[in-house]
């Protein structure tokens, strides 16, 4: 009886224990986390409309339904080999007939709707394409029937739009994989943030050389506002410059004697940042940011330039590119030809803005639609001081959304998983809270997409994209990461173990008591069967 | 020095936005924090970001010894690390923004200086007055700098540091803000292992806003980095020449070429009776200057490092005669502040602090000391004594009182006193305290050492004394500039009377807290859980076993217990 009691209250106090010590784990919604993986709750759709254009200048016009038909099958074949969820809707709409033939005629009202395109088509010579700065095509096809119309709008559509289709294809294909295989332009481009702190800095071997400033603040707002000011739908820019003198490499280039020059080779590249030294983090700022860097080198170095060896070629800029970080101008100057040798000015710094410019577009994922192909030749219209084309900015903003909805599916996932492999962890209220937040943004953005309202989608992918990272780096998580096992053996151990040890014997024993007591009440049956067996035989 | 130590301070100032005309300045979103030269651009940054106006970083090592050396030309010499700042509060987030300035300073400089948080910092209402001249963020929209400064809410922010072990690693940072790095100029002399074998070392960074001409027209904001060191010259070989390449371990090859000014300055010594005992060469080539005049005269040589340098390291040396001084004239600094525990024991303790005035006049001083809150003061206790006799009515020393209450484990006490000191008299103020039990997790990890308190400060005016060695205040080595003083001083922290206020610091000290046993909560955890392991299984034994003792005569349990026996 008064075993059973205390067992009992030992059995009681067990679940309050449990309860107590317990560390707090807000439940994380992992089935959903799970769904969006594989994309089940909402695809990712990137819709594209096209108006085409006809002219009404032509009697014969085709009839534009069955070009329309043509068009949306051979597109169709186009998006046949799937390898991802993603989805690429085209709609083709050819209501709209246009009374000009040419060029000049296409009217100065182009579409606001980023992901809505308009095409005018009408007969010439030859096939020729030609991409306007908005969004805005025309095209010339060179005898006025179906088949050759719907072969141009495909080939140009499959050539806009192809690669950005595929890149988007394998990201999100990549997701689903959980594979490390990256897209190769990836490498190149910065992860997506919605700010950028872009950083200029002049940095000067030796103060001897005489550069005492530039003229950078000029120069910026000559030739990068535009290209930022446009690029604004996508992320915004801080700019900032700095000079630094006294500023060394940490080897010394190799000399070519022919030339009477110093030089880098492609090898070296890598070790130009002299990171211990040259001050180029910010301290403020949570921004990531890309440094420009121009370097002009001490008067006993120069002139420099980037070679693979003393007889190659040079490089035509003098310039490299660091992926993910920024961009390097080596600037040599000649003491004797320029004007000012303290001051570097806006006229010296304009080929070192272009390169800039340049290596901004690489970083931030901008693809030169320009270097595309054709069999025939589409003109690309570039604006003016590379700013980015309509055409570009649409590329970029479908590519940056799945970007962001795809790496913060992936930061759930890992979240998800490292709760569930980390049984010690604090997982609070708010993280829960982010996470479904978060999950509700990329399912917002998700449907924003699919209903081509593009800008809204990123917004919303990049929100999503934040919480996710919230969550995941929130202090509370890290805190009890820390907190090992043996602690907690080594606290419990000495009242446990001399508790449990009589309690066991205790149960032990009254076993053993029963199973004895019972052999004894059987053999005590036996003993007096026998005596009744004796007593009988007796009787 | 008077003992015989070389005393040497570097200074370098930078300034920024010269052209900053009202007209062109569009206030904090201009281009003056986007586009750095010669400025610092971490600096910029951070000056930006959290609104500061006005902002004072200082690292020392050992004590300046005011009896001795008379006073710094550093203006904060406390031990440790100390910070105080300006902050503009027009939205109202100077804690954040104070919070976020510990943080990245403590980056930057590779310091604990993000330990600063609302447990020490303190608000000072009377001392730590700004230097500066306008306020950088609201100057674009006034006409009248002076009338702005006076608008504009500001609020100052103060901290210490004590136990901060100032190292290689602090002036790293500090180097990479000057323009020519440690690669030209002064600068180059600068190597650590040798700074840091001193008896005293600081190291500074102050940021203030200062006016270029009268009017205030024209506007900068000034950066002024110091290094002070006073090397022991004799500890080696007992003789007190010294070299500048001796005590350096190396030379000036060439000037800075950005800088503007490069002057070396040696202060002579002030010798008395024997004219000739020393011997400087090579003498600069304008000859000896003479500062000051009467008691206060002082001679200097001054080199243009621009002309001097040709290539070859300057050599710069001073030789006694026979190795050593015969006689120079002795410092009396005018005030010298000491503060000590007194009592014993664990468990209570006091305070006194003691500021003697050996002037012939009385004058005005403030006297500011914090205490972390484990130390709960008395205030009742408190007394003030006069040349060893107690003082009947306070109101005749403390003119003003501000005491702050501390709050366990969220501000500590601040005593701020302004205070009537009388012509050459010793004042000592005492106060009681309790000493608080902290919590197990409270302890630093050398729990036994102790806890560092920070030092009291003293402002007092000081006459101008421009001959004077180690007379206070940055402005003193701009009389040598083309830059005219009276600009700064006019508006700034001078009185109008040509005094000057300067900062005396007092020892930190070190208290004692009662101090547990650390191993203890796991000892009482196991203690207490074999006890009651022990408790419980004999009772538990008693009682199980009861039920068989008790009736031991029953044949049938009996062979049982044999059995289980």
């Amino acid at each position: 009886m008064i075993l059973l009691s205390v067992w009992f209250v030992v059995l009681l106090g067990l679940p309050f224990w449990w309860k107590t010590t317990r560390v707090y784990r807000a439940e994380l919604p992992n089935e959903d986390i799970e769904q969006w993986n594989e994309w089940m709750t909402c695809q990712p759709t990137f819709p594209i409309t096209i108006n085409l254009h006809l002219t009404s200048s032509v009697d014969s016009i085709p009839a534009s339904t069955g070009i329309k038909d043509g068009i949306e099958k051979r597109v169709q074949e186009l998006n046949a080999n799937h390898i991802s969820k993603a989805k690429f809707p085209v709609k083709f709409v050819t209501d709209q007939a246009w009374s000009g033939s040419k060029e000049g005629d296409i009217s100065d009202r182009p579409s606001a709707i980023p992901g809505t395109y308009d095409f005018y088509i009408s007969p010439g010579s030859d096939t020729i394409a030609t991409i306007k700065t908005h969004r805005q095509g025309f095209i010339q096809v060179e005898s006025w029937d179906e088949d050759h119309i719907v072969g141009a709008v495909t080939e140009i559509f499959n050539a806009i739009f192809g690669t950005e289709q595929r890149v988007i294809q394998q990201l999100v294909h990549a997701a689903d994989t959980r594979g490390a295989e990256k897209v190769k332009d990836q490498l190149k481009a910065v992860k997506y943030a919605p700010g950028y702190q872009l950083t200029f800095s002049l940095f000067s071997g030796d103060a001897s050389n005489g550069v005492r400033e530039w003229k950078i603040q000029e120069a910026i707002n000559a030739y990068l506002t535009p290209v930022l000011k446009s690029m604004s739908v996508v992320s915004t820019f801080t700019v900032e410059s700095q000079v630094q003198h006294y500023a060394s490499l940490t080897f010394t280039p190799q000399l070519d004697t022919d030339q009477k020059e110093y030089y880098l080779t492609p090898n070296s590249l890598p070790n130009f940042i002299n990171a211990a030294e040259w001050s180029l983090a910010s301290t403020v700022t949570s921004l990531p940011s890309l440094n420009f860097l121009t370097y002009v080198p001490k008067p006993s170095e120069s002139p420099l330039v980037i070679k693979s060896g003393p007889s190659s070629l040079r490089s035509k800029t003098n310039s490299f590119l660091i992926p993910r970080w920024g961009g390097i101008t080596i600037l040599n100057r000649d003491n004797d030809t320029i004007a000012s040798p303290q001051v570097i000015t806006e006229k010296e710094l304009k080929p070192l803005m272009k390169v800039f410019l340049t290596q901004l577009r690489d970083l931030m994922g901008l693809t030169d639609l320009s270097a595309v192909k054709a069999s025939f030749p589409i003109i690309f219209h570039k604006a003016s001081n590379e700013v980015p084309t309509a055409w570009e900015l649409d590329n970029l903003l479908r590519r940056r959304t799945a970007e962001n909805l795809v790496d913060s599916l992936a930061t759930l996932t890992s979240l998800a998983r490292l709760v569930a492999d980390t049984p010690n962890m604090v997982v609070l209220d708010h993280i829960q809270k982010d996470v479904v937040d978060a999950l509700k943004d990329v399912e917002r953005s998700c449907q924003r997409l699919s209903e081509q309202q593009y800008v809204e989608a990123l917004t919303a992918s990049r929100d999503a994209l934040v919480k996710a990272e919230t969550a995941f780096f929130d202090p509370t998580m890290v805190s009890m990461l820390y907190f090992p096992d043996e602690h907690k053996y080594a606290i419990y151990m000495p009242l446990f173990v001399p508790i449990s040890v009589p309690l066991l014997m205790a149960v032990l024993r009254e076993l053993k008591k029963h199973k004895e007591s019972k052999k004894a009440l059987a053999e005590k049956e036996e003993e007096e069967g026998d005596k009744e067996e004796d007593k009988a035989k007796k009787e | 020095m008077n003992d015989g130590s070389v005393y040497s301070h570097f200074q370098f100032t930078t300034h920024i936005g010269a052209m900053m005309d009202e007209d062109k300045f569009d206030g904090p979103t201009s281009n003056l924090f986007t586009h750095y030269n010669l400025f610092p651009r971490s600096i910029g940054q951070i000056l930006h970001s959290f609104e500061v106006e006005e902002l004072h970083l200082t690292f020392t090592q050992g004590r300046w010894q005011y009896d001795d050396w008379g006073y710094p030309l550093a203006p904060s010499a406390g031990t440790g690390v100390e910070l105080w700042a300006w902050l503009n509060d027009d939205k109202q987030q100077t804690n954040a923004n104070w919070k976020g300035l510990t943080n990245t300073l403590s980056g930057l400089f590779c310091a604990s200086l993000n330990f600063i948080d609302d447990t020490i910092s303190i608000e000072p209402k009377m001392s730590f007055r700004n230097e500066g001249l306008y306020n950088v963020h609201s100057a674009y929209d006034a006409t009248n700098a002076n009338s702005t400064s006076e608008k504009t809410p500001r609020k100052l922010r103060y901290g210490s540091l004590p136990h901060e072990n100032v190292c290689t690693e602090n002036l790293t940072p500090w180097i990479k803000l000057l323009p020519c790095k440690s690669k030209a100029g002064i600068a180059s002399l600068l190597k650590s292992h040798k700074l840091f074998d001193s008896r005293f070392y600081s190291m500074a960074v102050h940021v203030r806003p200062v006016c270029e001409d009268e009017l205030c027209r024209i506007k900068s904001l000034e950066l002024i980095q110091t290094i002070t060191a006073v090397f022991d010259v004799a500890r080696r070989d007992g003789s007190y020449d010294w070299t500048l390449s001796g005590l350096f371990q190396r030379g000036i090859t060439q000037a800075c070429p950005l800088a503007s000014t490069s002057d070396l300055i040696v202060h002579l010594p002030q010798t008395i009776e024997h004219p000739n005992q020393y011997e400087l060469s090579p003498l600069p080539a304008q000859g000896v200057h003479t500062i000051g005049s009467g008691d206060d005269k002082q001679e200097i040589a001054v080199y243009d490092l621009k002309k001097v340098l040709g290539g070859e390291p300057f050599q710069l040396s001073l030789r006694w005669e026979n190795s050593r001084p015969k006689s120079v004239r002795s410092i009396s600094p005018g005030f010298t502040a000491h503060r000590y525990f007194t009592g014993f024991g664990q468990e209570r303790g006091g305070l006194a602090i003691e500021i003697y005035n050996n002037n012939l006049e009385d004058t005005e001083a403030i006297l500011l000391d914090t205490l972390p809150w484990y130390l709960k003061l008395f205030l009742h206790t408190f007394n003030v004594e006069v040349n060893g006799k107690p003082l009947e009515n306070q109101k005749d020393i403390v003119k003003k009182m501000f005491y702050q209450q501390a709050v366990d484990r969220s501000r500590p006490a601040v005593l701020e006193l302004a205070l009537n000191l009388p012509a050459q008299s010793k004042i000592k103020f005492t106060v009681s305290f309790d000493k608080v039990f902290l919590k197990y997790t409270e302890h630093p990890p050398d729990a036994n050492r102790g806890f560092d308190v920070g030092y009291a400060v003293v402002t007092v005016p000081l006459p101008r004394q421009q001959g004077q060695i180690g007379y206070g205040g940055l402005d003193h080595l701009r009389i040598y500039q083309e830059r005219d003083a009276s600009l700064v001083q006019g508006h700034g922290d001078g009185d109008a009377d040509g005094k000057d206020k300067v900062r005396l610091y007092t020892e930190t000290l070190l208290v004692s807290l009662p101090t547990p046993d650390f191993s203890m909560p796991y000892n009482v955890i196991t203690l207490t859980c074999t006890v009651i392991a022990l408790f419980f299984g004999s009772m538990f034994n008693l009682m199980m076993r009861n039920f068989v003792v008790e009736e031991p005569k029953k044949t049938t349990t009996t062979g049982k217990k044999k059995k289980t026996e």
